[in-house]
């Protein structure tokens, strides 16, 4: 006996849908003409509307795009349920049975992007954000910018119902798109909507493949939902295939630049490396500490990535201009900002140009990905900047070949020489930390708490753990970095990429995610106005998953870059900077940012505003994160 | 340069011999001043400094903080006197003056354990 023909799902919604409350007066036993394509050439009528729709035997088209990503060894889907890949959902579920991927809730698309952007961070590795189509995009579409401006690798699967004569009327018009990944293209490295699930198998890992090559950026694949949904026809199967995925190379700068590269460095009088977007991995502080303790060269890191020990005697951080202004050469690595190194437009009236002070003789050699992938909407490729050297490759990659260079050319006599350096280096920033206690003193008992008390009752109570901070530190004046010890190579990952504010939690979740397995311990420290421009139910979900981590907001109850912002503007002018806090701070009445927290399920304490009482709270907390669950606690900050 | 500024500064306004006279000074109104325009937002409400603006404790002296006020360094804007007059620069002198001082960091143990 033959099998009974089977009827596409989504056409016959369609056709159910159109025959209204006919439906069930609708012949009994008719049937479709079955269906070859994955789109049907014409509407059924409701005469061959059927009261049921036929189980599916077999493969569903959505099961067999499970094998695909399978195939790849992603570990987890973060998602908020939706109507257009719901095919996709079930067969995560229950064909591909919610493990690589898992599936992680979220419940707003920009957390789940979001989540997946610090993941990537820190497992070195995609995970997939699973959107809805158009108003889930739609959602979402800062922190794809934000990944893409922090060139973070995420995979992004998104639905769409092609066919218009499948959708149901009203909701699914509105949910569906002629070329829903235009809005987002600007800022994906690529994107598809294949139209056949061989076309999705090949897309999926062309869109693997590319995101996890450098330049990394998140990539888009939108799959139909009628071939989500749809039986795989008969006879098909078996001709269907999923292609390999192959090791891949990162891009390398050229041998011949690299060697002019190295004898520039070895010549130079006070060689400065200059690290931005430089660790990819965790093997690139490493390399950057064999380079610059073969050059005796200074290291001035903005905190884009883990590039650098903060306390290596080498790391001039935080005598950034003044190591910059002494170099003859700068080795710029993934700098971002390239022109921004010698140069700077004052936020004054008339926004003057200015070339800051450096060495008449500065050569600059540049090693990056920046010209490997630019696209002309944005503002991302920054303003053009002229250097003696430009090394089109990833920075990480091609280091290697650069410290082999760089030690074929030192001389014995030079490598004496910069010994000497290597001393007068040392000294230079042996007096930094102690002028960072001296300066953290400073309002040491004030309430508001400062940041730097905040970030010492932090330390002293993780500093013999292995810990993970996921978070941006520059608007709390960068004391972690200024009296921590951050030596591990996992141990930050810099910020969002394009300044999207709402990236911190979201970010720490995933980054936490990927810290579990380890046992690491997280800990986050997001401004309130990030906490509260991301859906403040990105918590729920480390509650949901029991992602084990601590989130600290540090609540100066205002968006406060903005105070600054119209305080300039208003006495710029001449006129009542005292109308300052009006639209920029978030007051009257004050968030309880616990008790939202306890709401969404986190243990949670605060406001905390005496600094006396913050170590205590701290220490309540971190016994809830180290039995694996997540705590907040709010606290009330000074404004940097 | 700025000494010469700061010459003509003093020189155009008498009012500052006034706003010196310590009897004269209103920390309050200084307060009121520095919290209200949004000074403490790159200073610190205890004058501390921080990223974006440089530490006030202990206060400079009256000079040069009028000469800051008046013709800025960096990126602070440059306040007029019909915003911040002479004398209520002195009463945000004098609060300046009141932050309490930083403790030795030697004496506080999360800055000396690690």
């Amino acid at each position: 006996m033959s099998k009974p023909p089977k009827i596409k799902r989504r056409q016959f919604l369609a056709g159910a849908a159109a025959a209204g409350p006919a439906i069930a007066l609708a012949a009994s036993g008719t049937r479709a003409v079955a269906q070859t394509s994955s789109v049907p050439p014409v509407p059924p009528d409701e005469s061959q509307a059927p009261t049921t729709t036929e189980p599916i035997h077999g493969k569903a088209g959505s099961d067999f795009m499970v094998d695909v990503i399978k195939s790849l060894d992603i570990e987890y889907v973060a998602s908020v349920a939706a109507s257009t890949f719901r095919g996709l959902h079930e067969s995560f579920l229950n064909y591909g049975q919610n493990t690589k991927p898992e599936f992680i809730t979220a419940l707003h698309e920009d957390v789940a992007v979001g989540i997946a952007h610090g993941y990537a961070k820190v497992a070195k590795k995609p995970m997939i954000a699973m959107v809805h189509g158009t108003v889930g995009l739609q959602h979402c579409a800062m922190s794809i910018y934000n990944a893409y401006a922090d060139r973070v690798p995420i995979i992004i699967l998104s639905g769409n119902i092609a066919n218009s004569v499948t959708r149901m009327p009203n909701v699914e018009w509105n949910h569906s798109a002629l070329d829903q990944n235009a809005m987002v293209r600007d800022f994906t490295k690529w994107d598809d909507q294949p139209a056949s699930l061989q076309a999705f198998s090949d897309s999926m890992l062309r869109a693997y493949t590319l995101a996890t090559t450098v330049p990394m950026a998140p990539v888009l694949i939108t799959a139909d939902a009628d071939l989500q949904e749809d039986a795989i026809p008969d006879g098909m199967e078996a001709r269907l295939s999923i292609p390999r995925l192959r090791a891949r190379a990162q891009p390398m700068g050229d041998s011949g630049a690299v060697r002019e590269a190295a004898k520039l460095l070895v010549e130079a009088e006070y060689p400065v490396i200059y690290c931005n977007r430089y660790g990819r991995t965790e093997k690139a502080p490493a390399l950057l500490i064999e380079l610059a303790e073969l050059l005796n060269a200074a290291v001035v890191d903005p905190h884009m990535r883990m590039n650098f020990p903060n306390r290596h005697k080498f790391n001039h951080s935080m005598r950034r201009e003044l190591a910059l202004a002494a170099a003859d050469v700068i080795l710029a690595l993934e700098p971002i900002e390239l022109w921004g190194l010698t140069n700077t437009v004052a936020d004054v009236d008339l926004r003057p140009n200015r070339a800051m002070r450096r060495n008449p003789n500065l050569k600059i050699i540049h090693i990056g990905s920046e010209a490997l992938m630019m696209k002309s909407n944005y503002g991302d490729v920054q303003r053009f900047a002229s250097v003696e050297l430009s090394i089109p490759g990833d920075a990480e990659a091609t280091m290697p070949s650069l410290i082999e260079a760089v030690r074929a050319e030192l001389s014995p006599v030079r490598r004496a020489s910069n010994e000497v350096r290597g001393l007068m280096l040392a000294e230079q920033s042996a007096g930094l930390m102690d002028a960072a206690r001296r300066e953290a003193a400073f309002a040491w008992d004030a309430s508001p708490i400062s940041s730097a008390r905040l970030s010492m009752e932090l330390w002293d109570q993780i500093k013999t753990d292995d810990w993970m901070m996921p978070t941006e530190t520059q608007l709390m004046s960068d004391w972690p970095y200024r009296l921590w010890d951050i030596t591990k190579p996992y141990q930050t990952m810099g910020g969002s990429g394009a300044q999207g504010v709402g990236y911190n939690t979201p970010a720490a979740i995933g980054a936490a995610l990927a810290n579990k397995p380890h046992g690491r311990l997280t800990i986050a420290i997001a401004g309130d106005g990030d906490f509260n421009m991301a859906p403040a139910s990105a918590i729920w979900t480390a509650a949901h998953h029991q992602i084990p981590m601590l989130i600290i907001v540090r609540n100066n109850r205002a968006f406060h870059q903005e105070v600054m912002y119209v305080q300039n503007m208003a006495v710029r002018r001449n006129r009542d900077p005292a109308n300052c806090f009006i639209g920029t701070t978030i007051r009257e009445p004050n968030i309880d940012h616990a008790q939202i927290a306890r709401g969404y399920g986190l243990y949670a304490e605060g406001p905390i505003e005496n600094p006396n009482e913050l170590g205590p709270a701290i220490r309540r907390a971190l016994a809830v994160v180290r039995r694996g669950e997540p705590a907040l606690l709010d606290v009330i900050a000074q404004p940097r | 340069m700025k000494h010469v500024l700061l010459a003509f500064l003093l020189a155009a306004t008498p009012s500052v011999a006034f706003a010196q006279n310590a009897e004269t000074e209103n920390a309050e109104n200084g307060k009121r001043i520095f919290e209200n325009f949004g000074c403490a937002g790159c200073h610190g409400y205890e004058g501390q400094g921080s990223r974006d603006g440089a530490r006030l404790n202990p206060a400079p002296s009256i000079e040069v903080m009028l000469l800051q006020l008046r013709q800025p360094r960096d990126l602070m804007p440059r306040y007029q006197e019909s915003l911040i007059s002479n004398r209520d620069a002195a009463d945000l002198h004098a609060y300046l003056a009141s932050f309490p001082p930083a403790p030795d960091p030697k004496t506080i143990r999360l800055l000396t354990e690690n």
